[in-house]
């Protein structure tokens, strides 16, 4: 596995990056909470422009890389869009949207917006998707909607699923990334007891576990890619991997940039409010973190748990550099 | 010191009758007088203003049953019973619909404050109005550049004929737009040590030149404002203590910011009762955070009765005020947590404060400001360094 990005998918996330701070960046969350048309009318387009039709993120690695920098980027501005949905369309069903669903009550961030929904099951059954009426709340999390799931339709395999996932897990590395970028600027800049904060080295403690987490995140996230496509039937496990530390990495991050900036962490004109309320739903949809270190473990026992330095003995680790491992004993479970 | 922290705390504690006596006395009051939490006529659902009112009509009812300031002493109004009392009462209270959290600031900090450094005048106007939920106050303390670092402020205050002209900006100032009153800090003499320089102002806030700008929250209030003081006149009887001795009126105040904490916070109880209504109560990992959010609470009582305990020696707290801040803030993100996972998803969504599931939204946005409400978690482990463990103070510029 080569931890670096490939140049093309750099230059494009910095170019998504741009675009999207040029459409109004954060602005666009706050935006649209009370003009919910703002998705449609002011990001739809910036994204169409930026190819998101056109990436296929199943059929090879640089594509697969360029949607999960497109997701970390529009996790760095909370950008109100399902970006996740779009990318990890079916196969088969390159314009439909699609969204992980679980348990009784189903909740669907953006499922307002046009288009064809289909929801997967945790165990991958698809079945289309449909808004229903009602009020929504815009405190905590201002997209997301109520759903009912109408008749099975088909199914989604395992990497399918795990795309889903992994998607998600790269919007929340985004907007961590952010928090923490906040987090180094405000207490450079802030001064109290005639000096920079960041002068206390109980302050710099707080930015340096913050960034750890970020750094471990974003070398999770692409080795989880690289698997993806690597090591496909070790996808799903690998993904709610990613997906449990993902989240244990928000509770650090978000909760260091939020004591560092003080009382402006929760006012709405400071940008880490929307990113602390633009995470709450890819937080805990489709599962929350209890649920997640469940499947994970369920995972594990279904068809064991390797990374990149298996232990010598162990039948069907994965070589660092290999382009495929060996078939890994009872990977090939239902 | 120790004496002057003592006027709300000198009453001697209950012992187990008496204690159990005061809490069916306020159970049946209470039962009587305060509508149900979740009922149409609930008075904690509002925000903002009809809010406030609530809080205004609470403390009337309150003050005409003979249930304000429970620990003030007799002569200033009070009941002079002890703050375990108090304690009691605002657990109980926090069960019903009602809440006089804008008299917080005013009861909890402004009256005892008053107390120890206002004239028999200053005495005389406020504390009555404050018990009868006539004024509500404002702590004007906070700058934008003078947070934790609170001595440097920077809002100044010249002579002006008897009086003063007051310029500057404050923030952070809870209910400012809805009070009748602040208590303000302002620097009279910047030739001086910083500290020596500050004086404490009663301000009213019908006064011309005040302005108020609310700061939307991320739970969707907007308690905190930022206030801009531009020429506001005040009167000469309108200090409070001594001219540049604000420093010292500042420190009594924040030493009984403490006596705020976490009366109206949903508890391990209603932690419970969210497992029990989604059947959970049986699952191993929901019996754990049960019990770690029971035992916290457990904690925080013994530590108040420590505090209490103290504060009845006239002996000083050290650093458990700081100790008890840190731990509070620390149990209400953790309770936090736990009431929105056992919510479910629908803490997403709800809409209505009054459900569970929209009560722990509140108070998961709502947790992070009890980091930094009455000095950040910073400001408290360098007060516990440096008088519970003795270790050097942090260094800092001369």
């Amino acid at each position: 596995m080569n931890p670096e990005l490939p140049a093309t998918v750099v230059e494009f996330a910095d170019s998504a990056e741009r675009a999207l701070a040029a459409a109004g960046g954060s602005e666009l969350h706050r935006r649209a909470e009370t003009e919910p048309s703002v998705r449609v009318d002011a990001v739809e387009p910036v994204l169409t422009r930026l190819g998101i039709d056109d990436l296929a993120p199943r059929g090879d690695v640089e594509s697969a890389l360029c949607a999960a920098e497109l997701c970390r980027v529009s996790g760095r501005f909370g950008l109100p869009y399902p970006v996740e949905a779009v990318l990890g369309a079916p196969p088969g069903e390159p314009d439909a949207r699609l969204a992980l669903v679980d348990g009784g009550a189903h909740w669907v961030e953006h499922a307002d917006l046009p288009g064809r929904w289909l929801g997967a099951g945790l165990d991958g059954s698809l079945r289309p998707l449909r808004p229903l009426a009602g009020e929504r709340n815009r405190t905590l999390a201002p997209f997301v909607h109520p759903v009912a799931l109408g008749e099975r339709v088909g199914e989604l395999d395992e990497v399918g699923r795990a795309l889903a996932l992994d998607l998600a897990s790269c919007r929340v590395l985004g907007a961590l990334e952010r928090a923490l970028e906040m987090a180094v600027d405000h207490v450079k800049s802030r001064r109290q007891f005639d000096r920079p904060l960041s002068d206390f080295q109980a302050v710099q403690f707080h930015v340096v576990d913050a960034e750890v987490a970020v750094r471990g995140l974003r070398q999770l996230v692409r080795f989880t890619l690289w698997r993806l496509v690597a090591a496909p039937s070790t996808a799903l496990t690998d993904a709610w991997a990613l997906r449990s530390f993902a989240i244990e990495s928000a509770r650090t991050v978000l909760g260091a940039a939020e004591l560092l900036h003080g009382a402006l962490a929760f006012c709405d004109e400071h940008d880490l409010t929307v990113l602390t309320r633009s995470l709450q739903a890819p937080l805990r949809l489709p599962v929350d973190f209890e649920r997640t270190t469940e499947l994970l473990v369920a995972a594990i026992d279904g068809g064991g748990f390797d990374g990149l330095f298996h232990r010598a003995g162990d039948p069907g680790g994965v070589r660092a550099g290999a382009d495929v491992p060996p078939a890994r004993a009872g990977a090939a479970r239902s | 010191m120790a004496e002057r922290r003592s006027v709300v705390d000198r009453a001697v504690p209950p012992d187990a009758d008496e204690m159990a006596a005061f809490v069916s006395a306020a159970t049946a009051w209470l039962d009587e007088h305060a509508p149900a939490k979740g009922s149409p006529q609930d008075r904690t659902a509002g925000r903002d203003r009809e809010f406030v009112d609530g809080c205004r009509w609470w403390q009337r009812q309150l003050h005409d049953g003979g249930w304000a300031g429970i620990s003030w002493p007799v002569e200033f109004g009070g009941q002079g019973r002890s703050v375990l009392c108090e304690l009691a009462f605002a657990r109980l209270q926090a069960r019903y619909g009602v809440s006089s959290a804008a008299f917080d600031v005013g009861i909890g900090m402004v009256g005892p404050t008053l107390m120890v450094h206002g004239n028999p005048e200053q005495q005389g106007r406020h504390l009555p109005a404050l018990l009868r939920g006539d004024e509500v106050w404002s702590q004007m303390f906070s700058e934008p550049d003078a947070g934790s670092d609170l001595a440097s402020l920077r809002t100044e205050a010249r002579p002006d004929g008897d009086g003063w002209r007051v310029d500057g900006q404050k923030v952070w100032t809870s209910y400012a737009r809805f009070a009748d009153r602040a208590i303000l800090l302002a620097r009279t003499d910047p030739e001086r040590p910083r500290h020596r320089g500050i004086t404490c102002f009663l301000l009213d806030m019908a006064s011309p030149g005040i302005e108020v700008r609310p700061i939307r929250q991320m739970n969707g209030m907007a308690e905190f404002n930022q206030v801009f003081l531009t020429d506001v006149p005040v009167s000469a009887d309108a200090v409070l203590g001594e001219v540049h001795g604000g420093w010292a009126v500042a420190n009594t105040m924040l030493g009984s910011e403490r006596g705020l904490v976490g009366t109206e916070w949903p508890g391990s109880d209603d932690l419970r009762a969210l497992a029990a209504a989604g059947d959970r109560a049986g699952e191993p990992l929901v019996r754990q955070r049960l019990a770690e959010a029971y035992v916290r609470e457990e904690l925080l009582r013994y530590f108040d009765l420590r505090v209490q305990d103290l504060l009845a020696a006239g002996r000083p707290l050290g650093g458990l005020a700081s100790v008890v801040s840190l731990f509070f803030a620390d149990h209400l993100r953790r309770s936090a947590e736990v009431g929105t996972w056992l919510s479910g998803p629908e803490v997403l969504v709800a809409d209505d404060p009054m459900t569970p599931a929209g009560r722990w939204q509140f108070h998961f946005l709502t947790a992070p400001s009890v980091r930094i409400a009455s000095g950040t978690d910073e400001i408290q482990r360098n007060i516990i360094a440096e008088r519970a463990l003795g270790l050097p103070r942090d260094p800092r510029p001369g």
